[in-house]
């Protein structure tokens, strides 16, 4: 399972649904409070998880300096994420110029991708080469919402 | 008559010597009995020994013989002032000194200038012959003998008188040198206790009790210039209290000041010194100034070097003449190293201020408030009259005041319309701009605006202009010009000037930070629909086939969505960079139907994200059937509802229940109200005074939700008053109510009535 940290969903959902057209299980929170919940819960499920950078700083991070009133929210989130499980596959997917975070790219099982460069279709590719392995389910599996497909299309 | 008559001369050289040398010492003693030797020597009927002060006219006796004689009681402890003591039209004492020796007959019947006809004639003093004495050259007194008779001295008189008074030159140096000794140690001591004070209220006792000390008198006082060099403000005195502070009582002060050096005057009851001095019996009064003599100050745009005047130490006493030389040269010493103290404790003080300053504008994000947090702290620290800070507006190519302090009562707006100026005219704010100098004006300067500089009182001013450099890439941003008023100093220091550039560098710094976090949301909120739109595109190009017409349906609608967003990010960067905005395109509009409802539909996909129900945005339909159409830039008027809403959904709890929006029409004489009510996160109290400022947000906006650049309330400000109308705050919590403004003149049938 992928977890998918993000502000504005509605924007970016097709990321989200190219991931589970190519097979992967997506699990979608929106805010940081709600991420670190599932995280917690759910730690040991995860492949992988993507994360915006900026992003409110909900309740968790709404006292850290370090959260520039959200600006670096993301990378917060990956600290305590990686401080849990130090070995999680981490990509940031990020409409903001990551100067501040390129260090990280050095980093294992990391990987930055700025949207502008990366249109939806091509996130599959970099996140399978990230793990190493396929999904579970074959590509084209009807992972789309079941709004966005035509009737009997997808299989 | 004389020793020089004896028959054995080279006995009596030779015993004469001997005794000369066995004068031990330098004390009052040993001045005694070099009076009494010369007085058996030469058979005086009087010898004395007096101290003569060239430079401040006067005389004193130190030594006489014979003892308690009527002379001595006459003269002893009184400081006579040289010339006054004989009278007008007498012989004066440079006069002497020049040839050296003193010889005079008949002194009751002629001028002399150590004794008058009358004290001769008192004492039966008949003929005088005085030998200078000298200390390196200078003659510092006489040896004086005195004979009952008017027969002429001797050769032999004058050398046995030349070898007494070498003697007692020889006493008076090393008396003076050891008091000058033990006063300079004074001096170095209390130097070391000026640098230990940390304040000016600390230093100024230590500064006049030393001044005191080291004269040995009892009264005295300190005067700094009140800043600006017109008056002096008396800051701290010694002994009794004075008994006038008036100018005309401070004219010694007054002089030493404007000559930039020391003056002592011996005998205030002289015409050009009546009535002088703080004290009414003053007789004798010293005056050292405080001053930085190799002060840098700006002219034009050179650096040059002048005085820098910042007070007076004064002493006074019932006496006169009862300074000394020395008096002057310890007292200079000390105001010396008491300017370069006070001096740097005012540097100190006003960079403590810049810094403390500093700190405060690194948490201001507004730019209207930090540069009239700038302002002001000019003003208040550097005790400025007058600062205008102006600001480049490269799209208009103009430069305007933003802030000003200083101008006469009730002008500032018209100051404001005149102060604007194209960059490429010859205004001096433009020349600034393009010179990027720091510039202190002469009054002539053809660069004035003649319509602001007689009307606006700035003739009164000697000012200096600087620019405002944005480091980030070296572009200047806007002008400081700061000042005061020429009845005061005429000066400005070249040490203000730099820690005033220091501050406004870090100024510029503050607002280019400002500014490019401003933009940096601004793009960022630009990238994220750009973004938006093209995943979107892309992915229902890549799918099309397999995709059903209603999600195709939905993401158009979603890439519509951002489209206006785009519009609207768009219009904030023109308010942003101060484009005016388009000319009004006025049309029939009928609020809720062609922009109420599809600023809701557009929201729909965000509140839906968030789990929240659309429909419980709700309105009151009656209200606005009962407004009817209005007569609006519609574009405008949607991107002021548009943010309401936005903002409404935005800082919505994230409890579904909690969710609720609700616009209803209410109605005044004058206007229409449109009040938007949402039951979100809400503002805090402490936060409604800022809230229409310009990039300003909340801190629990900001942990809500990260992305916005504060400008959305700005600019519907701006657009409803451009309407004739207004934006507010009613309400901050549960609900929070926005009401916008709308003068019943929009509405269609007072147009209609209008035309």
């Amino acid at each position: 399972m992928i977890l998918m940290v993000e502000d504005e969903l509605w924007r970016n959902d097709t990321y989200k649904m190219e991931l589970e057209w190519a097979g992967y299980e997506v699990q979608y929170e929106c805010g940081v409070d709600k991420a670190w919940q599932f995280f917690t819960e759910h730690q040991d499920e995860l492949e992988a998880v993507i994360l915006d950078i900026m992003m409110a700083p909900g309740k968790r991070y709404m006292a850290a300096v370090e959260a520039q009133g959200g600006l670096n929210t993301g990378l917060l989130l990956y600290r305590d994420l990686r401080a849990a499980r130090s070995d999680l596959p981490v990509i940031f997917l990020t409409n903001v110029r990551f100067d501040h975070i390129a260090d990280l790219k050095d980093e294992p099982n990391v990987l930055i991708l700025r949207k502008l460069d990366y249109l939806p279709h091509t996130l599959p590719e970099q996140v399978q080469a990230m793990l190493g392995a396929g999904p579970e389910v074959e590509p084209g599996s009807p992972a789309l919402p079941a709004d966005a497909q035509e009737e009997g299309s997808g299989q | 008559m004389t020793a020089a008559a004896s028959s054995d001369m080279p006995r009596f050289v030779a015993e004469l010597l001997r005794r000369v040398h066995s004068i031990e010492g330098h004390g009052q003693v040993a001045l005694d009995r070099i009076v009494a030797l010369t007085a058996e020597q030469l058979g005086s009927v009087l010898c004395t020994l007096i101290q003569v002060d060239l430079a401040n006219k006067y005389m004193q006796l130190l030594a006489c013989w014979p003892p308690d004689s009527g002379y001595e009681h006459h003269m002893r402890a009184r400081r006579i002032t040289l010339g006054n003591a004989i009278g007008p039209g007498t012989v004066e004492m440079r006069d002497a000194a020049d040839s050296n020796w003193l010889e005079y007959y008949d002194l009751s019947n002629t001028d002399c200038p150590v004794i008058s006809r009358g004290v001769a004639a008192k004492f039966g003093l008949q003929s005088l012959l005085g030998c200078p004495v000298t200390i390196g050259g200078h003659v510092v007194g006489y040896l004086n003998h005195y004979a009952r008779e008017s027969s002429k001295f001797v050769e032999s008189d004058r050398e046995l008188l030349d070898m007494l008074a070498r003697r007692a030159g020889a006493a008076l140096e090393a008396q003076e040198s050891e008091r000058a000794l033990s006063q300079y140690k004074q001096l170095s001591s209390i130097l070391s206790r000026m640098d230990e004070a940390r304040t000016k209220e600390a230093l100024l006792p230590v500064v006049l009790d030393g001044a005191l000390q080291l004269t040995q008198k009892r009264r005295g006082w300190i005067g700094e210039i009140d800043r600006m060099g017109a008056e002096v403000h008396v800051e701290r005195w010694a002994g009794e209290p004075p008994d006038r502070t008036d100018r005309q009582s401070q004219r010694v002060a007054m002089r030493a000041l404007h000559e930039c050096r020391p003056v002592c005057v011996n005998d205030a009851s002289l015409p050009d010194w009546r009535d002088t001095g703080a004290w009414r019996d003053t007789q004798s009064a010293l005056a050292v100034p405080l001053l930085i003599r190799g002060a840098e100050v700006r002219r034009g745009q050179k650096v040059e070097v002048s005085p820098k005047r910042l007070g007076v130490i004064t002493l006074e006493c019932c006496e006169r003449a009862a300074f000394t030389a020395l008096d002057q040269d310890l007292l200079s010493s000390l105001a010396t190293h008491a300017a370069l103290v006070l001096d740097r404790m005012d540097l100190d003080q006003k960079l403590a201020g810049m810094i403390g300053v500093q700190q405060e504008i690194i948490g201001k994000v507004d730019g209207d408030e930090i540069i009239r947090t700038v302002g002001s702290a000019i003003a208040s620290v550097f005790q400025y009259d007058y600062v205008n800070i102006s600001v480049v507006h490269p799209e208009k190519q103009t430069i305007e005041t933003e802030h000003v302090i200083g101008l006469p009562q009730g002008s500032l707006d018209e100051f404001r319309q005149r102060a604007r100026h194209r960059l490429d005219s010859t205004d001096i704010q433009a020349d600034i701009v393009r010179s990027r100098e720091i510039e202190v004006l002469s009054q002539d300067d053809p660069r004035f605006d003649k319509t602001i500089y007689q009307p606006f009182g700035h003739d009164q001013l000697t000012r200096v202009f600087m620019p405002m450099i944005a480091a980030s890439d070296d572009r200047v941003i806007g002008t400081v010009e700061v000042g005061h008023r020429r009845t005061k100093w005429h000066e400005i220091y070249e040490e203000d000037v730099r820690i005033l550039k220091q501050f406004v560098d870090y100024a510029a710094a503050a607002l280019e930070r400002r500014r490019r976090g401003i933009l940096d949301e601004i793009t960022h909120e630009l990238r994220a629909p750009v973004v938006g739109i093209r995943s979107n595109l892309s992915f229902v190009q890549d799918h099309f086939d397999r995709l059903s017409p209603d999600f195709v349906l939905r993401k158009l609608d979603d890439m519509l969505i951002d489209c206006e967003m785009l519009l609207h990010q768009i219009r904030e960067l023109d308010y942003f960079l101060g484009r005016p905005p388009q000319v009004p395109k006025i049309e029939r509009t009928l609020v809720l139907r062609d922009i109420l409802l599809g600023a809701v539909r557009a929201l729909k996909s965000q509140v839906q994200e968030r789990g929240l129900d659309p429909s419980r945005i709700e309105y009151d339909q009656a209200s606005f059937t009962r407004m009817g159409a209005l007569y609006i830039d519609r574009d405008q008027f949607r991107q002021v509802v548009s943010h309401l809403l936005i903002n409404a959904v935005k800082y919505a709890e994230d409890e579904p229940d909690q969710f609720r929006i609700f616009i209803a029409v209410k109605e005044t004489a004058e206007h229409f109200i449109l009040s938007f009510s949402d039951w979100g996160i809400g503002i805090e109290p402490e936060h409604q005074a800022r809230i229409f400022d310009t990039g300003f947000r909340t801190p629990g906006a900001v942990a809500h939700l990260v992305s916005g650049s504060g400008l959305g309330l700005a600019i519907g400000r701006r657009i409803m008053h451009d309407m004739g109308g207004d934006l507010r705050l009613d309400h901050l919590r549960k609900p929070t109510e926005f009401h916008i403004v709308l003068p019943r003149q929009l509405q269609e049938e007072h147009r209609d009535s209008v035309h």
